[in-house]
C-alpha cells in the first residue's frame, strides 16, 4: 500500500532541541522536584492547585517542577561561575491543566526552552533570542502564527514619570499584572467602601503621633486598651499605612488626564511597523518624553529585521505581558493564526528581577522562551 | 445488594442531637444499636434506610462518591471537600440550625484595612517588603482560593491549619485567617475582625442527597417515603423535591 505522505508536515520536536544545541546552547537538566512553598510564593497560590505536590517525612511539601526556568535560576543562583550561560532544555513540566486548555488532559506537558543569563548586551540578546525563536518554528516548518510583541518597561517608565504617590503606583502596578480589563476605573478608592477612614481619626492619629507609642495609639483608635496581635506588622507601619490612604482618599489623586493616558496607552494595538510612530505620537499628545524607551524598541526592532522581514505581520500590543509579574523588558508570544483559542505555542522574554526574587545577590539580566510543544504538535496538525 | 437508602447522621455533638430531635419531632427515633462507639444505626420502625455515624467530613466525602446516600452535613464542608460540588450533591433540604460563617478575618490592630481591597495593598507591600507573602492560616483552602480568585487578591499563601485557627496570628504562624463563626466571640478574643466583604460563605446543616449513589426505582420510593415524614418539619419544598426525584437516574 502506498501512503501519501508527501502533504503531510510531521512536526518533530527533537529538531528544535537539536538546533539549540547546534547554536551552541548547553543542554541542561533541571531539577525535577522543587519545594512546592518556593513555587507558591514566587506565583501565587493560585498556582498551588495545579501543582503535583507530594510532602515528605519531615513535613515539607514537594513538587514537580512546574516549569523549567524556576528550577534553573534556582540552581543558578547557587553556581558561583558568573559568566554568562545560554543553556537549552527538553522535558516535562507538570500543570494540571485548566479548563480552558484544549491540547491536553493530562498532567504533564513537554517544554523545550532556551535562557540567556547574564548576557550583557541587553538589545542583542532580545533580539537573540526571539530570533531564535521564530527560526526554530521554521525548522520544524510551522509558519502559520501570529506573532505578538510587548514591552513592560514602557508602561514601567511612563508610571515613573507621571506624578502620583508611591502607593497610587504600587497600585496600578498590581492591577497591571492582575490584568484587570479596565484599570482605571478600579483605581480610586471609593470612600463609601471605606467604614473607619475618617477624618476624626485622622486628626486624632496626627496630634498624637509624636506624644505615643504606635501600639497604644492603635489600640486607642479601635477601642481597646491594649492589643497584642499585630499579625508581623509594624505598627508604625499600620499608622503610616492609614494616614497615606485617607490622604489617598482626600486627594483623588488620579486626575482625568492621567486616566485616559493610563487607558490609552494600554490600548495600543498596532502592526509592530508603526510600533514607534504609534508611541510617539502618543508621547506627545500626553507630553510625555519617551525618546529613549522608543528609541530602544526601535533598535530591537530593526535588528528583528535585519534577518528577514517579521515585523510586517507582528502586532505590538502594550497589554501583553500583563498577568506576568516576573517580565521586565521585550516580550513575545507566538499563537496559532487559525486556532485562536489555544494558548500562546511559544512565549518569551526579558525577566531582569527573577534572581535576585529568588535570592540572589546579584543581579543577572535574563531572558528565555519556551515552546509549548502539545500546542505547537496540534496548531501544526491544523495547519496540514 | 442492599436496596435500603443510607443516610450519614454525625457521629458526636450539637450537630448530632439537632438531628436525632429533627427525626424525633417527625416521629422518627434514630437509634444508635450498641451505644456511642457504633458507627451503624437504624430508625424506629423504618426497615428501609440503614444510619451510618461519621463525622460531618466524612459525611461529605461519602456523599459525593455516592458510598452513603443521603446526609446531614455542613454547607461550608461540601463546598470545601467537594470539586464543583453542584454536579454530585443535592440539598434537599435546609435544616436551620448549624449556622456559621466562613470569614476573612485581619487582627483588629490593622486599622488600616477594612475589606479585601485594604488587604490587597497590604499584601502586596508586605511581599516587596519582605519578599514573601501574606500568610493565611485556614482549614478552608479549597473555598478559601475560590474566593479570593474571584475577588482578585493574589498576594497571600495559604497555611493549612489543623487545631486552633484563631490563634495563628497571635502566635505568629500566619498574619491573617479564613475560619468558621458563628458569633464572633473566639474571633474578639484573639483580637480578630471580619473584614466588610470577608464573609465567604454563609453555611447551615442540610439534608443533602448523593447524585452519584445508585438510585433503584425501590429507594427512590423509600426517599419520598421519608420525605412526606419529615417534611412537616424541615419544609422540603415540594417542586425541588418532584424535580429531584424525577432527574435521579
Amino acid at each position: 500500500m502506498i501512503k501519501n505522505t508527501e502533504s503531510l508536515i510531521h512536526i518533530n520536536p527533537d529538531h528544535i532541541t537539536q538546533y539549540f544545541i547546534d547554536k551552541g546552547f548547553e543542554r541542561v537538566e533541571p531539577n525535577m522536584i522543587i519545594p512546592a512553598d518556593t513555587v507558591v510564593n514566587h506565583m501565587g497560590e493560585d498556582i498551588r492547585r495545579r501543582l503535583l505536590i507530594a510532602p515528605s517525612p519531615d513535613g515539607r511539601e514537594h513538587c514537580l517542577r512546574p516549569d523549567f526556568t524556576l528550577p534553573l535560576v534556582l540552581e543558578s543562583i547557587k553556581n558561583t561561575d558568573r559568566s554568562p550561560k545560554r543553556y537549552v532544555y527538553d522535558g516535562f513540566a507538570f500543570r494540571f491543566p485548566t479548563s480552558k486548555e484544549i491540547s491536553r488532559k493530562s498532567p504533564e506537558f513537554r517544554q523545550i526552552g532556551i535562557e540567556d543569563f547574564g548576557s550583557r548586551d541587553l538589545i542583542e540578546t532580545d533580539v537573540s533570542v526571539l530570533n531564535h525563536a521564530l527560526q526554530v518554528l521554521g525548522k520544524v516548518n510551522f509558519s502559520d502564527y501570529d506573532l505578538l510583541l510587548g514591552d513592560v518597561s514602557i508602561f514601567y517608565s511612563i508610571l515613573d514619570k507621571i506624578n502620583i504617590s508611591l502607593s497610587y503606583k504600587d497600585r496600578i502596578k498590581r492591577l497591571f499584572w492582575r490584568g484587570a480589563n479596565d484599570i482605571i476605573p478600579n483605581l480610586n478608592i471609593d470612600p463609601h467602601e471605606v467604614t473607619s477612614l475618617n477624618k476624626n481619626t485622622l486628626d486624632k492619629i496626627k496630634n498624637n503621633k509624636n506624644d505615643y507609642n504606635a501600639k497604644d495609639l492603635i489600640g486607642n483608635i479601635a477601642g481597646f486598651d491594649k492589643l497584642h496581635v499585630f499579625g508581623g506588622r509594624d505598627p508604625e507601619n499600620i499608622i503610616n499605612n492609614y494616614i497615606e490612604k485617607k490622604e489617598i482618599i482626600d486627594t483623588q489623586i488620579i486626575d482625568k488626564n492621567t486616566s485616559s493616558m493610563l487607558s490609552n496607552f494600554l490600548s495600543i494595538n498596532c502592526s509592530a511597523i508603526l510600533a514607534s510612530e504609534t508611541l510617539t505620537s502618543f508621547a506627545k499628545s500626553y507630553n510625555l518624553d519617551l525618546d529613549q524607551e522608543i528609541e530602544s524598541l526601535d533598535k530591537r526592532f530593526k535588528l528583528l529585521n535585519e534577518g528577514k522581514p517579521f515585523l510586517d505581520s507582528a502586532r505590538f500590543q502594550t497589554s501583553l505581558g500583563r498577568r506576568v509579574e516576573y517580565y521586565t523588558g521585550l516580550i513575545f508570544e507566538i499563537r496559532s493564526n487559525k486556532m485562536k483559542d489555544l494558548g500562546p505555542i511559544a512565549i518569551g522574554g526579558r525577566y531582569d528581577n527573577f534572581f535576585t526574587d529568588l535570592g540572589s545577590p546579584v543581579k543577572v539580566p535574563a531572558v528565555g522562551c519556551s515552546v509549548y510543544v502539545d500546542r505547537l504538535l496540534m496548531a501544526g496538525d491544523k495547519y496540514v | 445488594m442492599s436496596d435500603k437508602i443510607v443516610i450519614g447522621i454525625p457521629n458526636k455533638g450539637r450537630l448530632q442531637e439537632k438531628t436525632f430531635d429533627l427525626f424525633l419531632k417527625s416521629g422518627l427515633e434514630i437509634v444508635r444499636n450498641n451505644g456511642d462507639r457504633e458507627y451503624y444505626g437504624t430508625i424506629e420502625g423504618v426497615n428501609n434506610i440503614e444510619v451510618v455515624f461519621l463525622s460531618p467530613r466524612e459525611i461529605s466525602i461519602e456523599l459525593s462518591t455516592g458510598t452513603i446516600d443521603i446526609g446531614v452535613t455542613g454547607l461550608d464542608l461540601i463546598y470545601e471537600n467537594i470539586y464543583q460540588a453542584d454536579k454530585h450533591i443535592k440539598c434537599l433540604a435546609k435544616l436551620d440550625y448549624g449556622f456559621a460563617d466562613v470569614v476573612v478575618a485581619v487582627p483588629i490592630s490593622w486599622i488600616d484595612v477594612d475589606n479585601i481591597n485594604d488587604l490587597d495593598d497590604v499584601a502586596f507591600k508586605f511581599r516587596l517588603a519582605s519578599k514573601r507573602r501574606l500568610r493565611i492560616a485556614t482549614k478552608y483552602p479549597n473555598i478559601s482560593r475560590e474566593f479570593f480568585a474571584k475577588k482578585g487578591f493574589a498576594d497571600y499563601l495559604l497555611v493549612e491549619s489543623l487545631g486552633a485557627t484563631e490563634g495563628a496570628p497571635a502566635y505568629g504562624s500566619a498574619e491573617a485567617i479564613i475560619d468558621i463563626t458563628s458569633t464572633g466571640s473566639t474571633l474578639l478574643a484573639n483580637e480578630l475582625k471580619i473584614l466588610t466583604d470577608g464573609t465567604i460563605l454563609k453555611s447551615e446543616s442540610c439534608l443533602f442527597a448523593s447524585l452519584n449513589a445508585r438510585w433503584t426505582v425501590d429507594k427512590k420510593k423509600y426517599l419520598e417515603e421519608l420525605f412526606d415524614k419529615i417534611s412537616m418539619e424541615i419544609n422540603i419544598d415540594k417542586i425541588n423535591q418532584k424535580d429531584f426525584l424525577e432527574n435521579l437516574l
